[in-house]
């Protein structure tokens, strides 16, 4: 369950903010300068040092990525539909419980195997105070869907939507979308997609439509100076949102500013200073430095990424089954998570996490054995075989506990640090042997995280992983509506998964954001979305 | 004599841009990394299709000389293409940040001089005095201290525990500052608006600071040394033998001749500044070119890349060329040459 923020009451937060230093505060600043020296990380030392509080009705939010663009079908960065999501409303949403709720859509209906009916609400206004019809629903799913739809170029977001081939508005409010094969969760990917103003984008174009957008959402557009701050407002005859997410009406804040702040120890002295309300990415080492300051809090939940240790089927040590064993036998994950993550991660026994669709109960991490994880490798005729693991500098500590475990139990194991656009098509081309990285799973759907990851030649199958049974369960799975048989393929799919052991599984970190206890009635959410609606601050 | 002189250095510019231009280009395409697979992410589906098809649009698929052929082209009449991630023409994208840089760059700039010269001189003068010795120790403190690590230092210090300046950005929202030029601090001076001035001028302190302190560094210890050579010649001992005051014999026959090497010195370290900018514009969240292309290196946003290293190698050669003529205004030896 996510944890909730805003359970503290402290609240002075009208003092004002202290003008001269202390001799006390000196002290404090000047053991801070000395431990700079000492500290693990930048972060670690920010994070020690801070206070304050934020100001006025509105609230600022720390990014942890920059935004590109605010045009909802032109990217694929899950910062940048969080920002843009408080200005678009989409057909359907999720709860914060990851629950598919309508939103914009009334209703909707599966006609046939092919065919869904939604029904649009009604009397929903644009900010430009035109009202949302059947037509902008058809003409923002068109931009996804349709090549070069948007200024001549295509949308990044097309893979989403899957089979989606025709969107027909066949009454003022009552769109029909057909698709060329089965495909069950649509309502799931219809959360990823906002609906766009079409007379709008067409009067102003979409280049003008991507730096100054007009949707239907609860906060409407302001500013937005590029690489600094994006600035929304209240729209104050919002339809009222999800009657599943209440409280329905307007929003409570009369502004909020997302502010991207990539580099993380800055991200922190953002949140201490009082300068952002809630911060993203706070690395775990740098949890309990922020909860030790005054008004200051840190809110986690469970994550919808996997992290795994990939082991290449296709080379050698890794193509022999004995040495994927001994792998998974030589390696305990507990201590590390605990250790090494402060405790926020979960270990998993195969690529979901516990929370997806049809996560399987049964299954278990293999037992940690260092002498059955050498006799298979003696056996195998590997024994202490030399591997890289490569990883990137985000999770380089992690990386390295793994390796001192893999080193102890017959492995001779060399960590390898990349930055991600270097390494991926190595791992594309299958290159390497041996890699710890991580797949997103904001759908919670096994489809989302298993067909890229573990059907043959997919995009994200860097194992190599090839199993025709596993492929025909997973086409299966995809397209059939029953619940229940879809639950038993994913099932079998992820018994397969576990007996031939492509992977090292794994690990599902929580998602952990730094709050000023200011903000009222905000939690984190598993997909990392920011909806600011039910926002308050005190 | 003089115009043959600026366009033979005007000239010899073009193939150092066309060198720059092949050269990352090459770069660029030979290190691993493909746009559109970073664009998608770790994250979610995507058919082999759609891939090869944003590639095509991209124009990926095409032959690496074609590529090369046709940014060129289209560059030489002022088309840098479309950013893959922003999805916006590149002069646009670069046009919005550019600002941002070239005024901290300045303001940087403006800071380093006006520290870095009466320092060098006081210096200079009064050599093995306290000021000297101060300016000395100061200076090796300066050229030591990583930009990164100074800057998140000075964060902690004025901004987390003194609340003194903002961490980041460029401006408070609210203060009503209208874009003219994209320069804050000198619009906020052309719409009078004193609130704006004022929160610019904030913003603009703690990443300045940071970013003139090597530059300041290097900049004393260059007038310093050419101070204590200049002052040591027989015309300086000629200009005191005639009873000029000091004042004037160190200001106007020591400085000019010392400035000569300072201004060298000044065009590389300005220069230097634009890659220094994309780390102090990454620790203080400054929405300027360097951090754009750090984030463009790390998509492989070809064509904001290219565009961007371009623009650093006109700035760079340009200032250099700047730095050539005013050599050769300044200096009579090479005027006559």
């Amino acid at each position: 369950m996510p944890k909730r923020v805003g359970s503290k009451c402290e609240s002075d937060h009208s003092l004002p903010p202290q003008s001269r230093i202390s001799r006390r505060e000196f002290l404090s600043g000047a053991a801070g300068l000395a431990a700079l020296l000492t500290l693990p990380s930048a972060a670690s030392l920010v994070a020690g040092c801070g206070r304050r509080v934020g100001s006025g009705s509105g609230i600022t939010i720390g990014l942890d990525r920059p935004i590109t663009t605010l045009d909802p079908a032109m990217h694929r960065s899950r910062t940048v539909q969080a920002v843009v999501r408080n200005i678009f409303d989409g057909l359907v949403a999720r709860t914060n419980d990851m629950k598919v709720v309508p939103e914009l859509a009334e209703s909707w209906e599966v006609v046939d195997d092919n065919t869904w009916r939604f029904i649009i609400r009604s009397r929903v206004k644009f900010h430009d105070g035109s009202s949302l019809s059947a037509e902008d629903v058809k003409f923002s799913l068109d931009r996804i869907i349709t090549p070069a739809a948007v200024g001549g170029q295509s949308s990044p977001r097309k893979g989403l939507l899957g089979p989606v081939s025709e969107v027909e508005a066949t009454g003022e409010h009552e769109v029909v979308i057909r698709t060329s094969e089965p495909f069950p969760i649509l309502p799931d990917m219809l959360t990823f997609q906002e609906i766009v103003p079409a007379a709008y984008v067409r009067e102003v174009g979409d280049q003008e439509f991507a730096r100054s957008p007009v949707g239907s959402g609860p906060f409407r557009f302001v500013e937005w100076r590029q690489g600094e701050r994006i600035v929304l407002e209240r729209f104050p005859d919002y339809f009222g949102g999800c009657p599943g997410i209440p409280p329905l009406g307007p929003a409570h804040l009369a502004r909020v500013t997302f502010k991207p702040i990539p580099e993380v120890a800055t991200r922190i002295a953002s949140l201490l200073s009082g300068e952002a309300d809630i911060i993203q990415e706070v690395p775990s080492h740098s949890v309990r430095s922020i909860e030790k300051q005054a008004r200051m809090d840190v809110a986690a939940c469970p994550g919808t990424r996997t992290h795994y240790i990939g082991l290449n089927c296709t080379i050698p040590p890794f193509n022999d089954i004995r040495v994927r064993l001994a792998a998974n036998h030589a390696v305990d994950l507990r201590p590390i998570c605990d250790r090494v993550l402060g405790g926020y991660a979960k270990v998993i026994p195969g690529p979901l996490v516990p929370e997806a669709f049809s996560y399987h109960e049964g299954l278990a991490n293999y037992e940690f054995d260092r002498s059955k994880a050498k006799s298979l490798l003696r056996r195998a005729g590997q024994l202490n075989v030399r591997v890289e693991l490569d990883t990137e500098s985000s999770d380089k500590e992690l990386a390295e506990a793994l390796a001192a475990q893999l080193s102890k139990a017959g492995f001779d194991v060399r960590v390898r640090v990349w930055k991600w656009d270097l390494l991926q098509p190595l791992l594309a081309g299958l290159k390497r042997c041996m890699f710890l990285t991580h797949w997103g799973n904001a759908s919670l759907d096994p489809t989302d995280i298993l067909v890229p990851l573990f059907r043959t030649g997919e995009r994200g199958n860097f194992t190599g992983y090839s199993s025709k049974k596993v492929d025909a369960l997973l086409i299966s799975a995809n397209t059939t509506f029953d619940p229940d048989a879809r639950r038993d393929r994913f099932r079998q799919v992820q018994e397969i998964l576990h007996a031939e052991v492509p992977a090292i599984f794994g690990i599902a970190k929580q998602e952990i954001y730094g709050v000023n206890s200011r903000v009222r009635n905000w939690s984190p959410r598993p997909d990392g979305m920011l909806p600011m609606h039910d926002v308050s601050v005190s | 004599m003089r115009l043959s002189f600026v366009s033979y250095r005007l000239v010899q510019l073009l193939p150092v841009l066309f060198g720059v231009a092949l050269l990352v280009f090459l770069m660029m395409h030979i290190t691993p990394g493909d746009p559109v697979e970073l664009m998608l992410g770790q994250a979610g589906h995507a058919t082999e299709e759609e891939i090869q098809a944003l590639r095509h649009e991209y124009g990926l698929d095409r032959p690496l000389h074609v590529q090369f052929v046709s940014f060129m082209g289209n560059a030489m009449r002022g088309d840098f293409g479309t950013s893959f991630v922003h999805k916006q023409p590149v002069s646009a994208v670069i046009a919005a940040r550019l600002p941002a840089t070239v005024e901290l760059t300045a303001f940087a700039l403006l800071l380093a001089v006006a520290i870095a010269l009466p320092l060098g001189i006081i210096s200079a003068v009064r050599q093995y005095s306290f000021v000297d010795k101060a300016g000395t120790l100061g200076a090796l403190v300066g050229i030591s201290m990583p930009g990164f690590w100074l800057g998140i230092v000075l964060i902690i210090i004025f901004a987390v525990k003194l609340h003194w300046l903002p961490v980041s950005g460029r401006v408070e929202y609210g203060v009503g500052l209208d874009h003219v030029t994209g320069f804050y601090i000198l619009d906020s001076i052309l719409t009078r608006n004193g609130a704006a001035f004022w929160s610019a001028l904030r913003h603009l302190a703690l990443p300045a600071i940071t970013l003139c302190a090597a530059m300041c560094a290097v900049s004393m210890r260059m007038v310093r040394s050419s101070m204590l050579e200049v002052i040591r010649q027989d015309y300086i001992l000629y200009a005191r033998a005639k009873g000029l005051p000091e004042s004037v014999v160190v200001l106007k026959h020591a400085l000019k001749n010392a400035m000569l090497p300072t201004i060298t010195i000044l065009a590389v370290q300005t220069g230097l500044l634009l890659s220094g900018n994309m780390i102090i514009e990454t620790v203080f969240s400054w929405p300027g070119v360097g951090r754009l292309a750090v984030g463009a290196i790390e998509a492989r946003n070809y064509p904001l890349i290219q565009a961007i290293v371009l623009l650093y190698a006109l700035v760079y050669t340009g200032l250099n060329f700047g730095a050539d003529v005013l050599y050769f205004v300044l200096n009579p030896r090479v005027r006559t040459r």
